[in-house]
This record gives structure tokens, sequence and C-alpha cells, in this order.
């Protein structure tokens, strides 16, 4: 996938470009926003009494057409959704994948009680599995370098590690403490990642 | 018609507008939320872009009754200024617009293509 030849031209001029990009970002963020909302089955009353504003306020915020967001806003919001908020600067290259995958799957996130809950939960699966003998977790550390279970199934995958220079040799030594069956699992759920990985 | 509305607008306004009509098309209108708020023609929505200028697009779904979830026609273009359009019969001119379409679409109407498009690598 590309920018079509006459659409790279526009982005050729300054102006065109960054305001494309802006108005993409708070598209993004209302429309986010709301879908994070919505995951959570929450009201926006709801929201609001636990970000600590109004409701008309939540309602001014799920507005494509809204511009003026702060970070301490946005940082309440992240805290009363219970995920983390990322605030990152991007090249122009990568707008051809925001502008590919707009679902709602890739804008929800499961919140940070979820994730420890399902971590925990397919935990002690894999602990059952071992100690029935089922599973092979091979080098069993959850760090790179180590083993992916695959849930649901027997087979485990090795997972590469993404910087090998930093981590190749000290992969098991870094996480002295965490139990060999405390495998990461990237389960096959929109939004979810394990908060090891 | 349309084109010739967005060729006039400046740079920076053309960038906002052009990026909410690629969203319009590559989401639709029920995710992002108010990306299409209503006029006093029922059938008429439009498609909000604030910056210098508060531009509205007017368009409607379909608007051949069998399309109206699938497709957007574009029918005019305006401004706002005090609550009021620029021109003040803008969205009278844009349901005229959207009879004609429904008229004869064929020679009524343009497919647009999007900013980003597939290819095979």
């Amino acid at each position: 996938m590309w920018f079509t030849p006459k659409f790279r031209k526009e982005l050729a001029d300054e102006e065109f470009a960054h305001a494309y990009v802006d108005e993409l970002l708070n598209t993004h963020i209302a429309t986010q926003l709301k879908v994070l909302r919505e995951q959570r089955k929450l009201t926006q009353e709801e929201l609001a009494n636990l970000a600590g504003m109004k409701q008309e306020r939540i309602s001014v915020l799920e507005n494509v057409n809204y511009s003026s967001w702060s970070i301490n806003t946005l940082r309440k919001l992240a805290k009363a959704l219970d995920v983390r908020l990322r605030v990152s600067f991007e090249t122009f290259g990568s707008l051809v994948a925001d502008m590919t995958d707009v679902s709602r799957q890739s804008l929800e996130r499961i919140s940070r009680k979820d994730e420890l809950d399902l971590d925990n939960k397919l935990a002690e699966e894999l602990d059952k599995k071992r100690a029935a003998g089922i599973l092979n977790m091979g080098g069993g550390s959850s760090m790179p370098g180590g083993f992916l279970a695959i849930p649901g199934t027997d087979r485990t995958i090795e997972s590469k590690p993404k910087n090998p220079y930093k981590f190749q040799e000290t992969a098991d030594s870094m996480v002295p403490n965490i139990p060999k069956a405390r495998t990461p699992i990237l389960p096959n759920l929109p939004g979810a990642h394990s908060l090891f990985n | 018609m349309i084109d010739d509305w967005l060729a006039g607008l400046d740079s920076a306004m053309g960038g906002r507008m052009r990026f909410k009509m690629a969203y319009l098309w590559a989401v639709g209108d029920g995710l992002p939320p108010k990306m299409l708020t209503d006029t006093k023609e029922r059938q008429i929505k439009e498609l909000c872009v604030n910056g210098n200028v508060a531009l509205r697009l007017l368009l409607c779904k379909g608007p051949q009754s069998n399309l109206k979830n699938e497709e957007f026609t574009l029918l005019f273009g305006a401004a706002e200024r005090d609550r009021k359009y620029i021109p003040r019969d803008a969205v009278m001119r844009a349901e005229g617009n959207r009879l004609l379409v429904l008229q004869n679409p064929i020679i009524y109407r343009k497919l647009r293509t999007p900013d980003v498009v597939y290819t095979k690598v």
C-alpha cells in the first residue's frame, strides 16, 4: 500500500501535510476515547466521575472536531481507563499505516487490571499443564530468547529477542524473581498485549 | 464542482478537509464520534472542519436507497460564520444537487479515490 501520486504531491506542501496530520490526531484521540469508554461499558457520566471531570466535558472530548488537547487531560483519562498514555513523534511515512487500520478493534485496549488477570489466569493454566507434564517450556524464561507458549496448544515457538545486542547475554539474569511458569502470552484479543512483552 | 471548491481552499484548510474526507471514506460515520452532523434537511449531513474558517462539506448517504449504507455523495462545499452558511442557501443547493444525482447518478457524479491505495508488492 502507498499514497496516491496526487496525495504525495500534496504532502510536499508543508502547511497541507501538517494540517492533515493535525486533523488525524484530533480524530484519532476522540474516536479512541469513545471506543475505550464503550469497551468498558461506561457512560460518559461514569467516565467523567472516574476522571474527575463533568459529563459535558467528556462529550466535548468525544468529538472529532475538538482540537485543544492537553497532556494533563489525556493523563487523567488514561488513568480513568486504566491504560497507559503514549505520546510519540512519528515520521510522515507511518501515516500510511495509521490510515489503513482504523477499525474499532485496532483502537481497543484492555485495562491494566484485566491484562494482569488474564496473564495470571494463563500462567496458572500453563503451571497445570507443566505439572501434568504436557507442556515443554524449553528455555523456560519469559524473557527474549526464551520460548513463547501458544494458548490452546502444546506447541511452543522460539521467541527471538527484539534487541539481541542488549539482551542476548543477560536475558535470564535480568528477571531472577519471575518464576519459570510466568510465560508471556499474547492472546488473540484485540488490543491485548502481555504486560511482559 | 467539489473539486473546484477544494482547489480554492488554502493549504491548511485543504489538508484538514482532505483528512476528514479520507477518514470518512476509510471508516464511515459510525465509529468516529460526531463525524457528520445534521442539517435542517434530513437527508443532508455536514462534514465540519474548523480552522481559520469553518468549512462545511454538505453530503448525503447514497443517495440511491440501495446504497445508503455503502456510499456518500459530496454535494456542496460551504463555509459557516455566526451559525449561518456562506452562501446562505447552501443546504438548499446541496439538496438540489442530491436530487440531480438521484435522477442520473452516472452523469452527475464521479467516483473518488482514497489518498492511500493498496498495491501488490
